[in-house]
């Protein structure tokens, strides 16, 4: 089966979504003509499945992988892996490991009670993961103590990546992007709730008693109640603010990079739907108040 | 007793479900824009053979016979909405279906093969698919991230597509892969 190199591209382009009308058409047409054609499109279909499969496969096999390796602090008080072999002790240089190491204690051991000994034995043993315990409970005390009413945004679904990344926590005053097909659920202290679009690139810092959600691209539906801290989100476009409400962001910053005769140029901007209580939205140096069942398409100008 | 034959039936089901699902998901994925799409698709069509199963001819493959209700769903979606998600016509769905099911038999092997070839790739090679397999970035989303053109990023893709395409077909063409 020989097929022509630039109906291969075809197949390409349709896979990658990037066909113009007119491409579609003819592998529409090529598709539904030539078995052949059919044969060899189902193959490279075939292809884009599996890589999807296999990518997505890896991924959780690296999540699963991750949480093998994340270190257990409890099963290695002296805070490294044990160097020795199984059963041997350990020639490390900690000096905590020597804990481990058995001592001589001459003929006075033999003098010893047997109970003694194995209690001594047990001391030996078990100290150490104590005094482990105890570091770590007291150093959990102590940091959830200075962070009482500061706690920082809780990703509740979705996945999130710094830097192509994946992040399990919301990372403060750094950019993410939300990755995969779903929406990233984030609840911020005091019950605000944004779900952010998927593709969506953002970062959320605390200002004072503000939230500030700095969005660079994409959107999502931002829930602030009465009584939670206001609300602010950043964008190239304006600045929307709420005390109580809630509202969809839609934005789009850069132009098409490809321009297409049938497909409408979407140009930037910034869609603000209002669902409930209030938003407000500085733009172009004008403040416009929007109340629930409001809709309104803020622009780039010309001069910006 | 009742209660039993529907628990085997079920298995059955399942077993033949889980068997195919990734060629049902490429055939549908083949015709559908768009993840969300394809998984609505999906489970409507795994529904769609569960309450059919009883008229399952068990001398067919199960595969085509869920591709060809894949089929009458996808061609009922064109009709009603003319292109999105349904991108194809139901003439080139029919095509694609009939290609599908003459290829069946080797579609698990060719998946494992992609696996051996997926292992000889540099890791920038597969560091560009997992952008765009594993976080399903589009290719503009890829060529923003890598800071390079779409063009610069479409071409790597299909010239890695193509490799690992000619890849999986020499591995099982090759002497003993049989």
């Amino acid at each position: 089966m020989s097929i022509p190199e630039h109906i291969h591209e075809l197949f390409q382009k349709y896979l990658d979504a990037l066909a113009s009308d007119s491409e579609l058409a003819e592998l529409e047409h090529l598709l539904a003509t030539d078995p052949e054609v059919a044969q060899a499109f189902a193959e490279m279909a075939r292809l884009h499945a599996n890589l999807q499969d296999y990518f997505r496969k890896q991924y959780k096999m690296d999540q699963v992988a991750a949480l093998l390796n994340a270190p257990d602090p409890l099963q290695s008080p002296t805070g490294g892996r044990p160097n020795g072999e199984p059963g041997k002790p350990n020639e490390g240089s900690s000096p905590l490991r020597s804990t481990f190491t058995p001592r001589y204690t001459g003929p006075a051991k033999a003098s010893r009670g047997k109970f003694t000994r194995q209690l001594d034995a047990a001391v030996r043993k078990w100290k150490p993961i104590a005094v482990a315990v105890l570091v770590l409970v007291m150093g959990a005390a102590i940091w959830s103590a200075r962070n009482q009413g500061r706690e920082g945004p809780r990703l509740i679904s979705g996945r999130l990546a710094v830097a192509g990344r994946d992040v399990t926590q919301v990372p403060d005053n750094v950019l993410f992007d939300v990755v995969g097909h779903k929406a990233a659920v984030i609840e911020l202290p005091g019950g605000a709730r944004i779900e952010l679009i998927a593709s969506t690139r953002a970062a959320i810092r605390r200002d004072a008693d503000q939230f500030v959600v700095k969005l660079s691209s994409g959107g999502g539906d931002f829930r602030v109640q009465a009584g939670q801290p206001s609300f602010r989100v950043d964008t190239e476009l304006g600045v929307v603010t709420t005390n109580t409400g809630q509202f969809s962001l839609d934005l789009v910053t850069t132009l098409p990079k490809q321009i297409s005769p049938t497909v409408p140029i979407q140009l930037p901007r910034l869609v603000v739907m209002v669902a409930q209580g209030s938003v407000t939205v500085e733009h172009a140096g004008i403040s416009t108040t929007l109340a629930a069942g409001q809709e309104q398409v803020f622009v780039k100008s010309i001069s910006s | 007793m009742l209660k039993e034959l529907r628990m085997d039936r079920q298995e059955e089901y399942l077993k033949l479900l889980f068997g195919c699902e990734l060629e049902i998901r490429a055939f549908i994925g083949s015709i559908v824009r768009g993840s969300h799409d394809c998984d609505d698709l999906f489970q409507e069509v795994a529904l769609t053979l569960w309450k059919e199963f009883s008229r399952y001819d068990r001398s067919r493959s199960f595969g085509a016979w869920a591709r060809g209700i894949a089929s009458v769903k996808l061609m009922q979606r064109y009709d009603q909405t003319k292109r999105l998600p349904v991108v194809l016509s139901p003439e080139a769905i029919q095509a694609i279906s009939c290609a599908f099911d003459r290829s069946e038999a080797l579609a698990s092997r060719k998946a494992e093969a992609l696996e051996n070839c997926l292992d000889q790739l540099p890791e920038k090679s597969r560091q560009l698919l997992a952008l765009r397999y594993e976080r399903s970035l589009k290719i503009e989303q890829i060529a923003h991230e890598v800071q390079a053109t779409l063009e610069a990023v479409y071409q790597s893709l299909s010239r890695l597509r193509t490799r690992l395409h000619d890849c999986v077909e020499r591995r099982l063409s090759a002497p003993g892969a049989a």
